[in-house]
């Protein structure tokens, strides 16, 4: 015993005093929320237009990267609404399947108009997230109005919009000689032409209300810039100069236009009204400036100039009137896009016989690819959330239009079969 | 039985007290040897802090790594080996915009800051190495394990990590990260505050720093919540602190 004694005493007493307070990092990975989504309730008449509307509302929580859909097979609990009233849900239920969020409501026709009123509950915290929801459209737009309810929920979750009720704008050959405009959904689905004159129709550009397009045409035999609305009013040429004008963009406001104008020779950038008026030389350089695209708060402009040999990004503030160059790695790099957000710009930067689109920070001091292909990616185009981007690719051939996650991932096409696809541009959300 | 009564001198000059201690010392350095071989000392290396134990590296900023924002990593402006007349657009898309310079072909851009494959963090390896020993040895030496007490909450002190407690903290971690969907809205780091009762049900959860994102701050609270109950502590009831990070924050 004595010498058990003398082996652990000393041990016993020189044993420190364990720390239990640990502090452990973890690191996340990009994964969407689960969300189990409850068929709206409505009355027997509407199973047939409420089956639509849950088969568009779950597929605009998926586009979003960051809700992704329970599979109601799982359901413990009903896959229809039964009770919106109920001032709770058996949460646990939820949570069993894995579900961290639940979305439910109800859906009615009013007099031409389809009415849908959603609940969000967060089930881990067993509450519900926001307000009741209620969105209206004309009973024609389910698939819009589930899809403008599922952008909702994606902000209940994440603080920004979904996009899956936003709209892309690109140009196409469809098979032909000539470039029309089309638009289609953000998925790719319901595209339709909005051009029709049989000529060169090329740079659509949203305004930030995504009311109006932007583009330019050779339908007057040279290069004009033109507006086009939604509705039933008529589109309108830009501006009456008699200098060529290509490529305008909007600025955030929707007050002002960049356009890159021809004059004597010399190509600059420009800025107009929303009307056409009060134009203002915004480059002076002998070189060639094009493809203009305002930071977010409108205060700067990154737009291409080859003043310094080849083609560059360059930054031009707007209050200050300084310009500084922003890319400097490659010879040749073009198609700035600014990100809704303020954080990056999107550009394509040459690779070999190609090109690559790439993000780099507006100060200049980080840059990264997107996407790389063999073949060439150009013409990046963000998202209104900044979350995703369109781009143009010839990696199947054709150039084509493709979506990519901004960072990197589901890559997705776009516009299979519809010819040669570029220039796309991603619109606000309509309301 | 003369040396069970002979006086505490007379003890500490017989020769059967000296075998004693002499053999109690060689167990005690062999012990010691065995004690600071194991692979759990690498838990007690990672870079305590005075007030607790880091198992892994303080997280990293959410934006550029440190060394892409170097103003040095940019490269010089490249000299335009023959500078093309620029020239004047044309009414057709490709010739609108500045054309393509056909030859020769600049080398493909490199970014300023190419993100390289990451060395295997200290977590990683301290997990590697306790899965090893877990598989070596599933049950702990009794021998090396102090005798179980009530849990001392913050109590910590420099150095002093329970290295018993790795295989468990890399459980929950592992635990936890599963449970973590929506990662990808967190630009800043939330930290939050644990209480784990000796079962591994959460008893208390306290976000003690906000990553300046709630939706970010709530994705990450629904991860632990949604991992209650962990994995029961090996040693009772447990504080802890979650820093929850996302690896790739564009």
């Amino acid at each position: 015993m004595r010498l058990l004694l003398a082996l652990f005493l000393p041990l016993a007493l020189a044993a420190p005093a364990f720390a239990q307070r640990i502090r452990v990092d973890v690191d996340g990975s990009q994964r969407a929320i689960p969300v189990a989504v409850q068929r709206f309730a409505t009355d027997p008449a509407g199973a047939a237009a409420a089956e639509e509307f849950y088969q568009a509302l779950v597929g605009g929580l998926d586009f979003s990267s960051v809700v992704v859909h329970v599979n109601p097979e799982a359901f413990v609990e009903s896959k229809v609404t039964r009770d919106f009233e109920a001032p709770g849900v058996p949460c646990e239920n939820w949570r069993a399947i894995g579900a961290e969020g639940l979305v439910q409501g109800e859906l009615r026709a009013v007099q031409g108009k389809a009415q849908a009123r959603f609940r969000v509950w967060d089930t881990s915290r067993c509450r519900m997230l926001g307000e009741v929801g209620f969105r209206e459209r004309d009973t024609a737009e389910l698939g819009l109005l589930a899809r403008i309810v599922a952008d909702d929920v994606v902000e209940r979750f994440s603080g920004r919009r979904g996009v899956s009720s936003t709209e892309i704008a690109f140009v196409s050959d469809n098979g032909r000689r000539n470039k029309e405009i089309w638009v289609m959904e953000a998925d790719g689905a319901g595209k339709r032409r909005v051009t029709n004159n049989g000529s060169i129709n090329l740079f659509p550009a949203w305004s930030p209300d995504g009311k109006t397009l932007l583009y330019t045409s050779f339908k007057a035999g040279r290069s004009e810039l033109f507006l086009l609305y939604r509705g039933s009013k008529p589109g309108a040429k830009l501006i009456n100069t008699k200098d060529e004008k290509y490529r305008g963009v909007w600025q955030a406001s929707n007050s002002k236009i960049a356009a890159v104008v021809s004059r004597q020779g010399n190509t600059d950038i420009y800025t107009v009204s929303s009307t056409g008026t009060d134009p203002h030389r915004l480059t002076e350089s002998r070189a060639i400036e094009t493809s203009p695209s305002f930071s977010p708060d409108g205060r700067k402009l990154a737009f291409v100039s080859d003043r310094s040999g080849g083609p560059q990004i360059w930054i031009k503030d707007l209050e200050t009137g300084e310009e500084r160059r922003l890319t400097f790695s490659g010879a040749y790099n073009a198609s700035p896009a600014w990100s809704p957000t303020g954080e990056w710009i999107a550009y394509a930067a040459q690779a070999g016989n190609n090109f690559d689109i790439y993000l780099i920070n507006p100060e200049g001091t980080f840059t990264t690819p997107l996407v790389t292909h063999a073949r060439s990616d150009e013409d990046p185009a963000w998202s209104p959330d900044g979350r995703k981007l369109a781009f143009s690719s010839n990696r199947r051939g054709r150039k084509e239009i493709y979506r990519v996650d901004i960072d990197g991932q589901n890559v997705t096409l776009l516009t299979d079969g519809f010819g040669n696809c570029t220039n796309p541009s991603w619109s606000n959300w309509v309301e | 039985m003369s040396v069970a009564y002979a006086p505490p001198e007379s003890l500490l000059e017989s020769r059967t007290f000296k075998r004693l201690l002499a053999f109690s010392l060689a167990g005690h350095v062999a012990l010691f040897l065995v004690l600071t071989l194991r692979p759990h000392r690498s838990a007690v290396l990672i870079s305590p802090s005075p007030v607790m134990v880091n198992v892994v590296d303080v997280p990293k900023p959410a934006t550029a790594p440190p060394a892409a924002k170097k103003p040095a990593a940019k490269p010089p402006a490249p000299k335009p080996e023959v500078k093309p007349e620029p020239p004047k657009p044309k009414p057709v898309v490709n010739e609108i915009v500045i054309p393509k310079e056909p030859a020769p072909l600049p080398a493909k851009p490199k970014p300023v800051a190419k993100p390289e494959p990451a060395p295997k963090s200290a977590e990683e390896l301290l997990a590697e190495l306790t899965k090893k020993v877990e598989e070596r040895n599933p049950t702990p030496e009794p021998i090396a394990a102090p005798a179980p007490g009530p849990a001392t909450p913050l109590a910590g002190g420099p150095g002093t990590f329970d290295p018993l407690l790795s295989p468990w903290v890399a459980r929950v971690r592992t635990v936890i990260r599963a449970n973590w969907s929506g990662a990808q809205l967190c630009k800043g780091v939330p930290i939050f505050s644990l209480e784990v009762g000796a079962n591994g049900a959460l008893t208390e959860i306290e976000m003690v720093q906000s990553s300046g994102d709630r939706y970010c701050d709530e994705s990450a609270e629904r991860a632990i919540r949604k991992s209650d109950p962990l994995p029961a502590p090996p040693r009772g009831e447990i504080a802890m602190e979650f820093a929850m990070t996302l690896k790739d924050s564009r």
